[in-house]
Protein backbone atom coordinates (compact mmCIF):
# COMPACT_ATOMS: atom_id res chain seq x y z
CA UNK A 1 0.00 0.00 0.00
CA UNK A 2 2.80 2.11 0.20
CA UNK A 3 4.19 2.39 -3.15
CA UNK A 4 2.02 4.90 -4.52
CA UNK A 5 2.64 7.99 -5.86
CA UNK A 6 -0.91 10.38 -5.86
CA UNK A 7 -2.59 9.59 -2.36
CA UNK A 8 -5.61 10.66 -4.19
CA UNK A 9 -6.64 9.27 -7.96
CA UNK A 10 -9.52 10.80 -9.89
CA UNK A 11 -10.14 9.81 -13.41
CA UNK A 12 -13.27 10.87 -15.45
CA UNK A 13 -15.59 10.78 -12.30
CA UNK A 14 -19.31 11.45 -13.65
CA UNK A 15 -22.13 11.73 -11.19
CA UNK A 16 -25.13 13.13 -12.51
CA UNK A 17 -28.42 14.39 -10.09
CA UNK A 18 -29.96 16.10 -13.07
CA UNK A 19 -29.82 19.38 -11.82
CA UNK A 20 -26.06 19.18 -11.22
CA UNK A 21 -23.82 16.91 -12.60
CA UNK A 22 -19.86 16.76 -12.01
CA UNK A 23 -18.65 16.36 -15.80
CA UNK A 24 -15.39 14.19 -15.77
CA UNK A 25 -13.70 14.88 -13.01
CA UNK A 26 -10.08 14.22 -13.06
CA UNK A 27 -7.27 15.08 -10.52
CA UNK A 28 -4.55 13.87 -8.32
CA UNK A 29 -3.22 14.92 -5.60
CA UNK A 30 0.61 13.61 -4.73
CA UNK A 31 1.58 11.94 -1.74
CA UNK A 32 3.10 14.24 1.20
CA UNK A 33 1.19 17.35 -0.49
CA UNK A 34 -1.50 19.91 0.34
CA UNK A 35 -4.08 20.55 -1.95
CA UNK A 36 -6.50 23.22 -1.90
CA UNK A 37 -10.09 22.56 -3.60
CA UNK A 38 -10.98 25.48 -5.15
CA UNK A 39 -14.58 26.28 -5.63
CA UNK A 40 -17.47 28.49 -4.92
CA UNK A 41 -19.90 26.94 -2.52
CA UNK A 42 -22.26 24.94 -4.77
CA UNK A 43 -19.53 24.09 -7.53
CA UNK A 44 -19.39 20.36 -6.82
CA UNK A 45 -16.43 20.20 -4.03
CA UNK A 46 -18.19 18.29 -1.41
CA UNK A 47 -20.16 15.92 -3.70
CA UNK A 48 -16.28 14.96 -5.33
CA UNK A 49 -15.00 14.88 -1.47
CA UNK A 50 -17.85 12.16 -0.78
CA UNK A 51 -17.86 10.07 -4.06
CA UNK A 52 -13.85 10.09 -3.30
CA UNK A 53 -14.61 8.56 0.39
CA UNK A 54 -17.47 6.13 -1.29
CA UNK A 55 -20.34 7.45 0.54
CA UNK A 56 -22.41 7.93 -2.92
CA UNK A 57 -21.75 6.02 -5.87
CA UNK A 58 -20.27 7.67 -8.53
CA UNK A 59 -22.06 7.17 -12.17
CA UNK A 60 -18.48 6.10 -14.02
CA UNK A 61 -14.95 6.82 -13.59
CA UNK A 62 -12.33 5.48 -11.33
CA UNK A 63 -11.43 6.55 -7.83
CA UNK A 64 -7.68 5.53 -6.45
CA UNK A 65 -6.97 6.18 -2.52
CA UNK A 66 -3.31 5.44 -1.51
CA UNK A 67 -3.26 3.78 -5.30
CA UNK A 68 -5.98 0.86 -4.30
CA UNK A 69 -9.46 0.84 -6.57
CA UNK A 70 -11.69 1.95 -3.73
CA UNK A 71 -14.53 0.19 -4.69
CA UNK A 72 -14.40 -2.93 -2.80
CA UNK A 73 -11.57 -1.55 -0.13
CA UNK A 74 -13.65 1.96 0.83
CA UNK A 75 -14.09 0.65 4.69
CA UNK A 76 -10.78 -0.56 5.11
CA UNK A 77 -8.87 2.65 3.13
CA UNK A 78 -10.74 5.22 5.56
CA UNK A 79 -8.96 3.61 8.50
CA UNK A 80 -6.23 5.70 7.21
CA UNK A 81 -7.91 8.75 6.12
CA UNK A 82 -9.42 11.80 9.03
CA UNK A 83 -12.69 14.14 7.51
CA UNK A 84 -13.22 17.39 9.08
CA UNK A 85 -16.43 18.91 7.71
CA UNK A 86 -17.73 22.28 7.61
CA UNK A 87 -20.46 21.32 10.87
CA UNK A 88 -19.26 19.07 13.72
CA UNK A 89 -21.56 16.28 12.66
CA UNK A 90 -21.20 14.72 16.52
CA UNK A 91 -24.35 14.54 18.62
CA UNK A 92 -24.74 17.67 20.93
CA UNK A 93 -25.24 15.84 23.87
CA UNK A 94 -21.72 13.71 23.45
CA UNK A 95 -18.75 14.85 25.57
CA UNK A 96 -14.96 14.70 24.72
CA UNK A 97 -15.02 11.15 26.87
CA UNK A 98 -18.44 9.87 24.60
CA UNK A 99 -16.41 10.68 21.91
CA UNK A 100 -13.20 8.81 23.06
CA UNK A 101 -15.37 5.51 23.72
CA UNK A 102 -17.51 5.20 20.27
CA UNK A 103 -14.17 6.08 18.05
CA UNK A 104 -11.61 3.67 20.14
CA UNK A 105 -14.52 0.56 19.02
CA UNK A 106 -14.43 2.37 15.50
CA UNK A 107 -11.09 2.90 14.38
CA UNK A 108 -7.91 0.08 14.74
CA UNK A 109 -5.52 2.62 15.35
CA UNK A 110 -7.17 4.82 17.55
CA UNK A 111 -5.52 6.43 20.55
CA UNK A 112 -6.74 7.59 23.25
CA UNK A 113 -3.96 9.26 24.95
CA UNK A 114 -3.29 11.51 21.27
CA UNK A 115 -6.83 11.98 21.33
CA UNK A 116 -6.71 13.32 25.05
CA UNK A 117 -3.50 15.73 24.29
CA UNK A 118 -5.26 17.60 21.58
CA UNK A 119 -7.93 17.78 23.50
CA UNK A 120 -6.04 19.69 26.54
CA UNK A 121 -3.86 21.52 23.15
CA UNK A 122 -7.11 22.91 21.89
CA UNK A 123 -8.57 23.82 25.64
CA UNK A 124 -11.49 21.46 24.81
CA UNK A 125 -13.23 20.33 27.80
CA UNK A 126 -13.27 16.68 27.99
CA UNK A 127 -16.56 16.64 30.17
CA UNK A 128 -18.11 19.41 28.44
CA UNK A 129 -21.17 18.69 25.92
CA UNK A 130 -20.28 19.62 22.75
CA UNK A 131 -23.54 20.88 22.24
CA UNK A 132 -22.24 23.78 24.44
CA UNK A 133 -18.81 24.73 22.34
CA UNK A 134 -18.22 27.69 19.97
CA UNK A 135 -18.16 27.17 16.18
CA UNK A 136 -14.57 26.77 16.44
CA UNK A 137 -14.33 24.98 19.52
CA UNK A 138 -16.45 22.15 17.40
CA UNK A 139 -14.05 22.60 14.39
CA UNK A 140 -11.01 22.21 17.00
CA UNK A 141 -12.94 18.71 17.83
CA UNK A 142 -13.36 17.61 14.74
CA UNK A 143 -9.66 17.84 13.64
CA UNK A 144 -8.68 16.14 17.48
CA UNK A 145 -10.51 13.16 16.15
CA UNK A 146 -9.14 13.15 12.51
CA UNK A 147 -5.67 13.30 13.94
CA UNK A 148 -5.71 10.68 16.91
CA UNK A 149 -6.11 7.42 14.31
CA UNK A 150 -2.69 7.74 12.78
CA UNK A 151 -4.45 8.99 9.59
CA UNK A 152 -2.44 9.74 6.79
CA UNK A 153 -4.83 11.56 4.74
CA UNK A 154 -6.82 14.49 6.13
CA UNK A 155 -10.29 15.37 3.67
CA UNK A 156 -11.57 18.77 4.92
CA UNK A 157 -14.78 19.98 3.36
CA UNK A 158 -14.76 23.94 4.27
CA UNK A 159 -12.97 23.13 7.59
CA UNK A 160 -12.29 26.86 8.09
CA UNK A 161 -15.40 28.71 7.00
CA UNK A 162 -17.55 30.83 9.46
CA UNK A 163 -13.63 31.25 12.05
CA UNK A 164 -12.32 34.09 13.11
CA UNK A 165 -8.81 34.78 11.59
CA UNK A 166 -7.10 33.78 14.65
CA UNK A 167 -8.69 30.25 15.24
CA UNK A 168 -8.24 29.72 11.39
CA UNK A 169 -4.72 30.22 11.91
CA UNK A 170 -4.52 28.20 14.43
CA UNK A 171 -6.13 25.75 12.59
CA UNK A 172 -4.24 26.19 9.62
CA UNK A 173 -0.46 25.79 11.93
CA UNK A 174 -2.11 22.17 12.67
CA UNK A 175 -2.46 21.54 9.38
CA UNK A 176 0.96 22.31 8.63
CA UNK A 177 2.49 20.46 11.73
CA UNK A 178 0.36 17.12 10.20
CA UNK A 179 2.37 17.28 6.75
CA UNK A 180 5.78 17.28 8.69
CA UNK A 181 5.52 14.12 7.93
CA UNK A 182 6.38 12.84 4.56
CA UNK A 183 4.02 10.81 3.89
CA UNK A 184 0.67 12.20 5.47
CA UNK A 185 -1.13 14.69 2.99
CA UNK A 186 -4.12 16.88 2.84
CA UNK A 187 -7.15 17.65 0.53
CA UNK A 188 -8.63 20.59 1.84
CA UNK A 189 -11.62 22.57 0.03
CA UNK A 190 -12.55 26.00 0.73
CA UNK A 191 -13.61 28.74 -1.36
CA UNK A 192 -11.80 31.39 0.94
CA UNK A 193 -8.39 31.03 -1.08
CA UNK A 194 -6.21 32.92 1.09
CA UNK A 195 -6.38 30.03 3.89
CA UNK A 196 -5.30 27.91 0.80
CA UNK A 197 -2.37 30.56 -0.79
CA UNK A 198 -0.78 29.98 2.90
CA UNK A 199 -1.03 26.20 3.17
CA UNK A 200 -1.38 24.28 -0.54
CA UNK A 201 1.11 22.67 -2.79
CA UNK A 202 -1.45 22.11 -5.49
CA UNK A 203 -4.66 23.20 -6.67
CA UNK A 204 -7.63 22.54 -8.32
CA UNK A 205 -10.31 24.72 -9.04
CA UNK A 206 -13.61 23.25 -9.78
CA UNK A 207 -17.12 24.99 -11.44
CA UNK A 208 -20.30 23.74 -11.91
CA UNK A 209 -18.91 20.52 -11.75
CA UNK A 210 -16.05 20.73 -13.89
CA UNK A 211 -12.25 20.79 -13.06
CA UNK A 212 -11.29 24.43 -15.25
CA UNK A 213 -7.69 24.65 -13.43
CA UNK A 214 -5.41 22.70 -11.63
CA UNK A 215 -1.97 21.94 -10.53
CA UNK A 216 1.12 23.48 -8.76
CA UNK A 217 -0.07 26.68 -6.89
CA UNK A 218 3.28 28.56 -7.16
CA UNK A 219 3.80 27.72 -11.06
CA UNK A 220 0.02 28.68 -11.46
CA UNK A 221 0.21 31.82 -9.15
CA UNK A 222 3.97 32.52 -11.37
CA UNK A 223 2.10 31.79 -14.77
CA UNK A 224 -0.92 34.17 -14.12
CA UNK A 225 -0.96 37.66 -13.96
CA UNK A 226 -2.85 40.80 -14.18
CA UNK A 227 -2.36 43.01 -17.03
CA UNK A 228 -3.93 46.55 -16.77
CA UNK A 229 -4.64 48.55 -19.75
CA UNK A 230 -6.94 51.04 -21.35
CA UNK A 231 -9.80 49.39 -23.12
CA UNK A 232 -8.64 50.30 -26.98
CA UNK A 233 -5.09 48.49 -25.69
CA UNK A 234 -7.44 44.82 -25.70
CA UNK A 235 -7.48 44.54 -29.38
CA UNK A 236 -3.71 43.99 -29.41
CA UNK A 237 -3.24 41.82 -26.58
CA UNK A 238 -3.19 37.79 -28.07
CA UNK A 239 -6.17 36.04 -27.71
CA UNK A 240 -4.29 32.68 -26.06
CA UNK A 241 -2.88 34.67 -23.34
CA UNK A 242 -6.12 36.24 -22.04
CA UNK A 243 -8.14 33.91 -19.52
CA UNK A 244 -10.79 36.94 -18.47
CA UNK A 245 -11.03 40.31 -18.56
CA UNK A 246 -12.73 42.91 -16.01
CA UNK A 247 -13.44 46.63 -17.25
CA UNK A 248 -13.14 49.11 -14.71
CA UNK A 249 -14.04 52.90 -14.50
CA UNK A 250 -10.70 54.15 -15.37
CA UNK A 251 -9.26 50.69 -17.48
CA UNK A 252 -9.64 47.43 -17.94
CA UNK A 253 -7.83 44.26 -15.86
CA UNK A 254 -7.07 41.13 -17.93
CA UNK A 255 -6.35 38.05 -16.39
CA UNK A 256 -3.14 36.18 -18.42
CA UNK A 257 -2.50 32.69 -17.99
CA UNK A 258 1.81 33.46 -19.27
CA UNK A 259 3.08 36.01 -17.39
CA UNK A 260 6.76 35.91 -18.58
CA UNK A 261 5.50 35.54 -22.33
CA UNK A 262 3.32 38.53 -21.65
CA UNK A 263 6.41 40.54 -20.21
CA UNK A 264 7.84 40.23 -23.36
CA UNK A 265 5.40 41.03 -25.80
CA UNK A 266 3.92 44.07 -24.17
CA UNK A 267 6.61 45.52 -22.48
CA UNK A 268 4.72 49.15 -21.89
CA UNK A 269 1.94 47.37 -20.29
CA UNK A 270 1.80 46.69 -16.07
CA UNK A 271 1.33 43.40 -15.06
CA UNK A 272 0.53 42.71 -11.52
CA UNK A 273 0.81 39.44 -9.72
CA UNK A 274 -2.24 37.93 -9.42
CA UNK A 275 -3.58 35.79 -5.82
CA UNK A 276 -5.79 32.97 -6.62
CA UNK A 277 -9.16 34.51 -5.77
CA UNK A 278 -8.69 36.36 -8.51
CA UNK A 279 -8.14 33.27 -10.91
CA UNK A 280 -10.70 31.55 -9.14
CA UNK A 281 -13.20 34.95 -10.13
CA UNK A 282 -11.64 35.40 -13.88
CA UNK A 283 -11.88 31.68 -14.41
CA UNK A 284 -15.52 31.30 -13.18
CA UNK A 285 -16.85 34.13 -15.02
CA UNK A 286 -15.12 33.46 -18.31
CA UNK A 287 -16.16 29.97 -17.93
CA UNK A 288 -19.24 30.78 -17.57
CA UNK A 289 -19.50 32.87 -20.68
CA UNK B 1 -19.26 -1.57 14.26
CA UNK B 2 -19.49 -1.93 17.95
CA UNK B 3 -18.78 2.22 18.37
CA UNK B 4 -21.72 2.60 16.42
CA UNK B 5 -23.80 0.25 18.74
CA UNK B 6 -22.56 2.52 21.54
CA UNK B 7 -23.49 5.41 20.45
CA UNK B 8 -26.98 4.55 19.23
CA UNK B 9 -27.31 3.09 23.06
CA UNK B 10 -26.15 7.03 24.40
CA UNK B 11 -28.36 8.16 21.95
CA UNK B 12 -31.53 5.87 23.64
CA UNK B 13 -30.26 7.65 27.39
CA UNK B 14 -32.78 9.53 27.26
CA UNK B 15 -35.59 6.52 27.02
CA UNK B 16 -34.36 4.89 29.66
CA UNK B 17 -35.83 7.30 32.17
CA UNK B 18 -39.17 6.74 30.07
CA UNK B 19 -38.70 3.01 30.13
CA UNK B 20 -37.56 3.12 34.11
CA UNK B 21 -40.95 5.41 34.88
CA UNK B 22 -43.07 3.07 33.26
CA UNK B 23 -41.49 -0.04 34.24
CA UNK B 24 -41.67 0.63 38.02
CA UNK B 25 -45.27 2.82 37.89
CA UNK B 26 -46.99 0.29 36.08
CA UNK B 27 -45.41 -2.55 38.39
CA UNK B 28 -46.30 -0.74 41.65
CA UNK B 29 -49.84 -0.10 40.44
CA UNK B 30 -50.06 -3.96 39.10
CA UNK B 31 -49.48 -5.65 42.44
CA UNK B 32 -51.52 -2.59 44.27
CA UNK B 33 -54.66 -3.98 42.18
CA UNK B 34 -53.56 -7.28 42.48
CA UNK B 35 -52.88 -7.42 46.10
CA UNK B 36 -56.52 -6.04 46.50
CA UNK B 37 -58.27 -8.37 44.42
CA UNK B 38 -56.62 -11.01 46.95
CA UNK B 39 -57.37 -8.90 50.17
CA UNK B 40 -58.27 -5.62 49.39
CA UNK B 41 -61.96 -3.98 47.57
CA UNK B 42 -61.26 -5.61 44.25
CA UNK B 43 -61.71 -9.03 46.30
CA UNK B 44 -64.97 -7.48 48.29
CA UNK B 45 -66.52 -6.41 44.72
CA UNK B 46 -65.60 -9.98 43.43
CA UNK B 47 -67.05 -11.62 46.56
CA UNK B 48 -70.36 -9.41 45.64
CA UNK B 49 -70.27 -10.44 41.86
CA UNK B 50 -70.46 -13.92 42.83
CA UNK B 51 -73.35 -13.60 45.08
CA UNK B 52 -75.57 -11.60 42.55
CA UNK B 53 -75.38 -8.77 44.49
CA UNK B 54 -74.43 -6.35 41.48
CA UNK B 55 -75.28 -5.21 38.09
CA UNK B 56 -71.76 -5.27 36.94
CA UNK B 57 -71.84 -7.05 33.28
CA UNK B 58 -68.43 -8.59 34.39
CA UNK B 59 -66.85 -10.35 37.16
CA UNK B 60 -64.04 -7.45 38.84
CA UNK B 61 -61.43 -10.05 38.15
CA UNK B 62 -61.79 -10.34 34.83
CA UNK B 63 -61.71 -6.55 34.22
CA UNK B 64 -58.34 -6.57 36.40
CA UNK B 65 -57.03 -9.94 33.90
CA UNK B 66 -57.59 -7.16 31.20
CA UNK B 67 -56.29 -4.66 33.06
CA UNK B 68 -53.11 -6.45 34.21
CA UNK B 69 -52.29 -7.52 30.60
CA UNK B 70 -52.27 -3.71 29.32
CA UNK B 71 -49.84 -3.28 32.53
CA UNK B 72 -47.04 -5.59 31.91
CA UNK B 73 -47.50 -4.63 27.52
CA UNK B 74 -46.77 -1.14 29.02
CA UNK B 75 -42.43 -1.13 29.67
CA UNK B 76 -42.23 -2.90 26.58
CA UNK B 77 -44.14 -0.73 24.14
CA UNK B 78 -41.92 2.13 26.21
CA UNK B 79 -39.54 0.44 23.70
CA UNK B 80 -41.13 0.36 20.60
CA UNK B 81 -40.17 3.91 19.23
CA UNK B 82 -36.43 3.10 19.82
CA UNK B 83 -35.26 3.07 16.27
CA UNK B 84 -36.66 5.97 14.96
CA UNK B 85 -35.26 7.69 17.70
CA UNK B 86 -31.75 6.59 17.09
CA UNK B 87 -32.43 7.30 13.49
CA UNK B 88 -33.73 10.61 14.08
CA UNK B 89 -30.96 11.19 16.91
CA UNK B 90 -28.44 11.03 13.81
CA UNK B 91 -30.28 12.99 11.40
CA UNK B 92 -30.40 16.15 13.55
CA UNK B 93 -26.98 16.10 14.87
CA UNK B 94 -25.59 15.50 11.33
CA UNK B 95 -23.53 12.36 12.28
CA UNK B 96 -24.86 10.64 9.04
CA UNK B 97 -22.27 12.02 7.66
CA UNK B 98 -19.73 11.64 10.22
CA UNK B 99 -20.71 7.64 9.67
CA UNK B 100 -20.24 7.80 6.19
CA UNK B 101 -16.35 8.78 6.34
CA UNK B 102 -15.93 5.98 9.06
CA UNK B 103 -13.83 2.59 8.19
CA UNK B 104 -17.18 0.82 8.12
CA UNK B 105 -18.63 -0.75 5.24
CA UNK B 106 -22.69 -0.50 4.57
CA UNK B 107 -23.83 -3.46 5.88
CA UNK B 108 -21.86 -2.86 9.10
CA UNK B 109 -23.72 0.08 10.04
CA UNK B 110 -27.10 -1.50 9.02
CA UNK B 111 -26.43 -4.63 10.93
CA UNK B 112 -25.26 -1.85 13.61
CA UNK B 113 -28.91 -0.35 13.94
CA UNK B 114 -30.43 -3.87 14.20
CA UNK B 115 -27.78 -5.05 17.10
CA UNK B 116 -29.08 -2.32 19.21
CA UNK B 117 -32.71 -2.49 18.31
CA UNK B 118 -31.74 -6.38 20.09
CA UNK B 119 -30.28 -4.79 22.84
CA UNK B 120 -32.55 -2.48 23.86
CA UNK B 121 -35.28 -5.04 23.06
CA UNK B 122 -34.11 -7.67 24.74
CA UNK B 123 -33.23 -5.76 28.09
CA UNK B 124 -36.79 -4.37 28.13
CA UNK B 125 -37.80 -8.08 27.92
CA UNK B 126 -35.36 -9.97 30.35
CA UNK B 127 -36.47 -7.12 32.91
CA UNK B 128 -40.39 -7.06 32.02
CA UNK B 129 -39.50 -11.45 32.54
CA UNK B 130 -38.07 -10.78 36.02
CA UNK B 131 -41.37 -8.46 36.72
CA UNK B 132 -43.44 -10.76 35.77
CA UNK B 133 -42.25 -13.32 37.77
CA UNK B 134 -42.59 -11.22 40.59
CA UNK B 135 -46.24 -9.96 39.86
CA UNK B 136 -47.22 -13.89 39.54
CA UNK B 137 -46.14 -14.15 43.55
CA UNK B 138 -48.98 -12.05 44.23
CA UNK B 139 -52.08 -13.78 41.91
CA UNK B 140 -53.75 -16.37 40.15
CA UNK B 141 -54.79 -15.06 37.99
CA UNK B 142 -52.13 -15.69 35.79
CA UNK B 143 -49.48 -17.59 35.81
CA UNK B 144 -46.18 -16.94 35.36
CA UNK B 145 -46.62 -18.42 31.86
CA UNK B 146 -49.37 -16.19 31.28
CA UNK B 147 -47.22 -13.41 32.08
CA UNK B 148 -44.32 -14.21 30.10
CA UNK B 149 -46.36 -14.74 26.92
CA UNK B 150 -47.78 -11.48 27.22
CA UNK B 151 -43.94 -9.65 27.56
CA UNK B 152 -42.73 -12.02 24.28
CA UNK B 153 -46.17 -11.45 22.42
CA UNK B 154 -44.95 -7.67 23.08
CA UNK B 155 -41.89 -8.30 22.47
CA UNK B 156 -42.46 -9.90 19.08
CA UNK B 157 -44.51 -6.98 18.47
CA UNK B 158 -41.80 -4.83 18.75
CA UNK B 159 -40.01 -6.59 16.07
CA UNK B 160 -42.12 -6.84 13.92
CA UNK B 161 -42.63 -2.86 13.94
CA UNK B 162 -39.14 -2.23 13.82
CA UNK B 163 -38.43 -4.26 11.16
CA UNK B 164 -41.18 -2.51 9.00
CA UNK B 165 -40.06 1.21 10.30
CA UNK B 166 -36.33 -0.23 9.03
CA UNK B 167 -37.48 -1.52 5.28
CA UNK B 168 -39.22 2.04 5.06
CA UNK B 169 -36.72 3.85 6.53
CA UNK B 170 -34.10 2.51 3.87
CA UNK B 171 -36.70 1.80 0.81
CA UNK B 172 -38.84 5.20 0.90
CA UNK B 173 -35.98 7.18 2.40
CA UNK B 174 -38.34 8.73 4.90
CA UNK B 175 -37.09 11.72 6.59
CA UNK B 176 -39.89 12.30 8.85
CA UNK B 177 -40.37 9.86 11.99
CA UNK B 178 -43.97 10.49 12.44
CA UNK B 179 -44.91 8.91 9.09
CA UNK B 180 -42.55 5.84 9.49
CA UNK B 181 -43.95 5.31 13.04
CA UNK B 182 -48.01 5.83 11.51
CA UNK B 183 -47.35 3.99 8.79
CA UNK B 184 -45.70 0.81 10.12
CA UNK B 185 -48.48 0.93 12.78
CA UNK B 186 -51.03 1.39 9.35
CA UNK B 187 -49.44 -1.74 7.95
CA UNK B 188 -49.57 -4.03 11.26
CA UNK B 189 -53.21 -2.75 12.16
CA UNK B 190 -54.20 -3.62 8.42
CA UNK B 191 -52.51 -7.14 8.66
CA UNK B 192 -54.40 -8.05 12.13
CA UNK B 193 -57.57 -6.53 10.94
CA UNK B 194 -57.31 -8.93 7.60
CA UNK B 195 -56.11 -12.10 9.57
CA UNK B 196 -59.35 -11.46 12.26
CA UNK B 197 -61.74 -10.09 10.46
CA UNK B 198 -64.13 -12.98 10.65
CA UNK B 199 -63.59 -13.40 14.36
CA UNK B 200 -64.20 -9.13 14.67
CA UNK B 201 -67.27 -9.11 12.61
CA UNK B 202 -68.69 -12.03 14.16
CA UNK B 203 -67.88 -10.42 17.99
CA UNK B 204 -69.75 -7.52 16.97
CA UNK B 205 -72.75 -9.24 15.29
CA UNK B 206 -73.27 -11.29 18.58
CA UNK B 207 -72.70 -8.04 20.42
CA UNK B 208 -69.72 -9.49 22.80
CA UNK B 209 -67.01 -7.36 22.00
CA UNK B 210 -65.34 -8.55 25.63
CA UNK B 211 -65.11 -12.42 23.98
CA UNK B 212 -62.99 -10.70 21.48
CA UNK B 213 -60.65 -9.20 23.96
CA UNK B 214 -60.19 -12.23 26.14
CA UNK B 215 -59.38 -14.52 23.01
CA UNK B 216 -57.04 -11.94 22.28
CA UNK B 217 -55.40 -11.76 25.04
CA UNK B 218 -55.27 -15.63 25.63
CA UNK B 219 -53.47 -15.40 21.87
CA UNK B 220 -51.00 -13.79 23.30
CA UNK B 221 -50.38 -16.09 26.54
CA UNK B 222 -50.84 -19.19 25.00
CA UNK B 223 -49.83 -18.47 21.07
CA UNK B 224 -46.66 -15.80 21.54
CA UNK B 225 -44.14 -18.16 19.52
CA UNK B 226 -46.96 -17.80 16.48
CA UNK B 227 -45.88 -14.00 16.88
CA UNK B 228 -42.09 -14.74 17.59
CA UNK B 229 -42.10 -16.65 14.59
CA UNK B 230 -43.72 -13.87 12.64
CA UNK B 231 -41.03 -11.81 14.11
CA UNK B 232 -38.23 -14.08 12.90
CA UNK B 233 -39.32 -13.82 9.54
CA UNK B 234 -39.88 -9.83 8.99
CA UNK B 235 -36.69 -9.59 10.68
CA UNK B 236 -34.81 -11.89 8.24
CA UNK B 237 -36.40 -10.12 5.68
CA UNK B 238 -36.15 -6.56 6.62
CA UNK B 239 -32.36 -6.92 7.34
CA UNK B 240 -32.26 -8.34 3.60
CA UNK B 241 -33.80 -5.75 2.12
CA UNK B 242 -32.84 -2.65 4.57
CA UNK B 243 -29.05 -3.86 3.88
CA UNK B 244 -29.39 -4.40 0.08
CA UNK B 245 -31.09 -0.85 -0.31
CA UNK B 246 -28.38 1.10 1.73
CA UNK B 247 -25.99 -0.37 0.15
CA UNK B 248 -27.15 0.51 -3.94
CA UNK B 249 -28.24 3.77 -2.50
CA UNK B 250 -26.09 4.51 -0.62
CA UNK B 251 -25.83 8.07 0.83
CA UNK B 252 -26.92 9.20 4.89
CA UNK B 253 -27.35 5.89 6.59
Amino acid sequence: MDNYTNVIELDNVVKDYGDFKLDNVSFAVPKGSVCGFIGQNGAGKTTTIRIMLDVIRADSGKIKLFGEDIKGNAPRLREDIGVVYDEMGFHEFMTGKDINIMMKHIYKNWDEKVFFDYLKRFSLPSKKKCGDFSRGMRMKLQIAVALSHNAKLLVMDEPTAGLDPIVRNEILDIFREFVLEEDHSILISSHITGDLEKIADEVVFIDGGKVFLQGNKDEILEKHGILKCRKDEIGSISKSLIVGVHEGTFGVEVLINDMKAAAKLYPELVIDRTSLEEIMLFYVASFRG
Amino acid sequence: MKGLIIKDLMCLRKMRATFVFVTVSSFVITVMALISARIGNIALAEKEYLAGGTDMPMSPVQLLWYAVSVMVLLPLASLGDSLTLAFEADKNSGFTVVAGALPLSVKQRVTARYITLFLTCGTGTVISLVLSFLLSVFTDIMTFGDFAGLVLSAASLILIFSSLEMILIFFVKMNNADYVRIISLLIMTAVFLLCSSGRIIGALRAMKPFELITEGIIFLENRWFILAAAAVLCLIASYLISTGIAERKRGEI
